[in-house]
């Protein structure tokens, strides 16, 4: 039970200063709300009670029925937000709107917009926007539609027209223009409610529909608490080096206090520090992100545990490398972006390229991250998460063992 | 000469430090390095991947009595659902998704157990909707993993993109006799069925030119710098990294004053003639020097190696000269806030990583509905400004670049005035 001892002494140094909490508790939360709110926050476009629409600012140089028409149906998406500008604001300032992100994007109604769409049946628009970003793929998405509807309109006010025309000998301009205009708008308005719609479903337990929300933090909250999990370890695997810079794990051996001991000590120590932190994250998240952990609540707990055994033996590892106490930070730091970023933390892999994937099946934070996505998102239980769970305490062994080795070294 | 002295043995047992090098040049390049490696912007001339999406397609539609066949790319088909499935088979979507066909069940149970990403089911009465023959309307279901967002997402765009083609031939009929209707005109069958044919290769034109009629124009803010989308994006990162990291030198650098205080040699040179101001110039010398290496040698590997444009000269100096002055007083003044060395790891950890990604934020969120957000919260560290002035100053914005780099200033003299106040009531 010596071990035990090393834990408790463990924990109250790492505990007695406050600083700590600030990469347990306080950072993993603000990062998991940035890159939560990031991709989404809790729901996607107008799936939630407020307009959370992206705003696109509408510049039409003329005011015709063709234009109004445009305007409604625009005002009736589901994905953005019409703002109408004013027809003299210049192309530099709505080039500044959308690089200061108060639009997503600016749409273009040029001059003789109406002119062409009437006499060609072409529907010219321009979009200024950054194809690079999020909001900027999905604005084009729904413009790129929207023209598309466009032009069906153009062609049924051309058609009406012609047909009008053949049907009524000595019509006069203004009544093919009213026949026209009638036909463009009708077509358009009938878009809203096309005959044939989607429907959005998605995998989730069928106990706990809440599983299936649409939640961006159940990406970010994995993630970050991963992440600030091995930044933590700064503090604990330093209290080995002292520990070894100090002296008193000379005198320790000179004790009954076996190698092992003192090893499993250590790193029970690191254990129970990052399993507060699990524990506080998935009670936040519960809570306040609308992730449901405890719908599974062994799997979340066996995951937990497997996660943070990885955790710990790598903090160990670092101790046990580290030879000056200011090393402890580059050994930690530098695993934990490269764990980070190649394994998912940042950015849900799907979005990154096929080579990334392959690497992240070598990565652990990458299970950390699909075992609790499988949980919240995908409604798994144990059953489905003990591939997870299973690699996590291969991880473990696999660090676990060189700190063992190196430390029974280091011993002779 | 004595505070030059000073300088120049801490720059000494810096650059004869390994970790000190780590956290100056290693991990700031490492970090690009994995940026670069998740953009594909290694190995790959094309940038972004979008992903293959594995789809399995349902198709219940039962096709219509009234319409038996219709004619598709040279050949026949019984229904709309099947035309919709021999399209999104064309060679021009084998990048964007991979399709098999299955039944309900199998569809969905091949996204339960992820080896699919979606499952689109084409309902029973999807023929009957498109020609208007049917009393409801017609839904088809996208069944999705809910980890997956991105290729199901694109999936369920183009798909149904397709449908809207499909189904601007109805409703432009429906229209045209309407609106002919209010004008006291009607059609017989045979000028009703010339209208069908005239519309419906209309919107087979459309469906070939689907997003002809847009032109996306990149603001030209962003594309100024003449730099592709990747080369951007890794600009924002190395100069995210080059400040983050510089006030890690910083801190490292003042920390030295504690190290000496422990090994004792603090208290020997204080035995010398040599006054505390002097010492800490000596401390803010060395820092200074490191930071203008470490700046200069970030910048010049990143224009070398990944091609980053900087901006104009002007600017970037003045951006460099306060990174510097700031940096380097952030450090002391963490470092006047610990008492051992014990303590300055957790403030390495902690304070340093915590402040820096904070005010590097504004790198992650590009793009993102939050992004607006993100211009001033970023503001409340100093890092944030130091990332304000350095995208000020490669846009080639002298006049913000001037506001921020005063203001990185602002905080220097009140870090320094603060550190130097505490170290001297310490050892004074």
């Amino acid at each position: 039970m010596k071990f035990l001892d090393i834990a408790v002494k463990d924990l109250y140094q790492i505990f007695k200063d406050w600083k700590p909490a600030i990469f347990l508790v306080v950072a993993p939360i603000a990062f998991t709300l940035m890159f939560g709110f990031m991709f989404g926050g809790f729901s996607g476009p107008n799936q939630g009670n407020e307009d959370n629409r992206l705003p696109v600012t509408l510049v039409s140089s003329e005011q015709t029925p063709i234009t109004e028409s445009i305007r409604s149906y625009l005002e009736k998406s589901e994905v953005i937000k019409v703002e109408i500008a004013d027809s003299q604001i210049s192309i530099a300032d709505l080039e500044q709107l959308v690089v200061d992100g108060d639009s997503a994007a600016a749409l273009i109604l040029p001059e003789g917009f109406s002119q062409v769409v009437r006499q060609e049946g072409k529907v010219h628009l321009q979009l200024i926007g950054d194809e690079s970003s999020t909001a900027g793929i999905a604005v084009k998405q729904e413009i790129e539609a929207a023209s598309t509807r466009l032009r069906t309109a153009a062609d049924t006010g051309s058609q009406a027209v012609q047909t009008f025309e053949e049907k009524s000998e000595g019509a006069d301009p203004s009544e093919r223009d009213t026949v026209y205009d009638q036909a463009f708008t009708m077509a358009l308005e009938a878009w809203n409610a096309p005959p044939v719609t989607s429907i959005e479903t998605q995998t989730s337990s069928e106990d706990d529909p809440t599983n299936s929300d649409d939640n961006a933090f159940a990406q970010s909250l994995p993630g970050m608490m991963a992440q600030f999990a091995i930044a933590g370890l700064i503090g604990a695997a330093e209290i080995i080096v002292q520990e070894r810079k100090s002296g008193a794990l000379e005198r320790l051996r000179g004790t009954a206090v076996s190698n092992s001991a003192i090893l499993v000590g250590h790193w029970l120590a690191m254990f129970i520090m990052i399993f507060l932190q699990f524990i506080i994250m998935i009670i936040f998240g519960q809570l306040f992100l609308r992730l449901n952990f405890f719908a599974a609540p062994v799997a979340t707990f066996l995951l937990s545990i497997g996660s943070c055994a990885f955790v710990a033996s790598l903090g160990l590892l670092i101790g046990i490398l580290a030879k000056m106490p200011e090393q402890t930070a580059v050994f930690a730091l530098i695993p934990m972006f490269i764990f980070s970023g190649l394994g998912g933390a940042w950015m849900p892999l799907e979005m990154l390229g096929e080579t990334v994937q392959k690497v992240a099946q070598f990565i652990p934070l990458s299970y950390i991250i699909l075992g609790y996505k499988d949980i919240l998102l995908r409604g798994a239980g144990l059953t489905q998460t003990v591939i997870p769970i299973l690699v996590l305490f291969g991880f473990s062994a696999l660090f676990f063992l060189p700190a063992a080795l190196i430390f029974k070294g280091q011993n002779k | 000469m004595k505070m030059l002295s000073i300088a120049l043995k801490d720059i000494w047992r810096s650059f004869r430090s390994f970790f000190a090098l780590a956290f100056m040049f290693g991990v700031p390049i490492l970090m690009t390095l994995i940026f670069s490696f998740l953009f594909g912007g290694i190995g790959s001339e094309d940038g972004f991947e979008i992903p293959t999406t594995d789809v399995v397609i349902v198709n219940l539609d039962e096709g219509s009595p009234y319409v038996s066949n219709f004619d598709h790319e040279g050949g026949v088909v019984n229904s709309m659902g099947e035309m919709l499935i021999n399209t999104l088979e064309e060679d021009t979507f084998k990048d964007l998704m991979k399709i098999s066909t299955g039944t309900e069940s199998e569809a969905r149970l091949a996204v339960d157990e992820q080896d699919a990403g979606l499952a689109m089911i084409i309902p029973a009465n999807f023929t009957n909707a498109l020609i208007g023959q049917s009393s409801s309307d017609a839904e088809i279901e996208f069944y999705k993993d809910p980890a997956l967002t991105l290729g199901p997402d694109i999936v369920k765009s183009l798909v149904m993109g397709i449908v809207d083609g499909f189904s601007s031939t109805t409703l432009s009929i429906d229209t045209v006799l309407s609106v002919l209707s209010d004008q006291g005109i009607s059609l017989t069958q045979q000028e009703q069925m010339a209208l069908v044919d005239s519309l419906t290769s209309e919107s087979e034109n459309q469906m070939q030119d689907r997003g002809v009629g847009l032109e996306v124009i990149p603001p030209s803010t962003t594309e100024s710098s003449g730099d592709d989308p990747i080369k951007a994006i890794l600009r924002s990162i190395m100069g995210g990294m080059m400040i983050f990291y510089a006030f890690y030198t910083g801190t490292a650098t003042a920390q030295t004053i504690l190290q000496e205080e422990e090994n004792g040699t603090l208290a020997r040179l204080f035995t010398s003639p040599t006054d505390m101001v002097t010492i800490l110039n000596g401390k803010f010398l060395a820092g200074f020097l490191l930071i203008i290496v470490q700046v200069v040698v970030l910048l010049a590997f990143a224009n070398l190696a990944f091609g980053v444009s900087w901006g104009p000269v002007l600017p970037l100096g003045l951006f460099s000269i306060a990174l510097v002055i700031l940096a380097n007083s952030f450090g002391i003044f963490i470092m006047s806030l610990v008492k051992s060395t014990k303590q300055a790891g957790i403030m390495y950890g902690a304070v340093l990583t915590f402040t820096g990604m904070l005010g590097i934020s504004s790198v992650f969120v590009m793009g993102s509905p939050i992004e607006k957000a993100f211009n001033f919260i970023p503001l409340l560290v100093p890092q944030g400004w130091a990332m304000e002035a350095l995208e000020a100053s490669w846009q080639g914005n002298l006049g913000r670049t001037l506001l921020m780099s005063a203001g990185m200033v602002g905080w220097a003299v009140v870090f320094f005035f603060i550190g130097n106040l505490r170290f001297r009531k310490r050892f004074g």
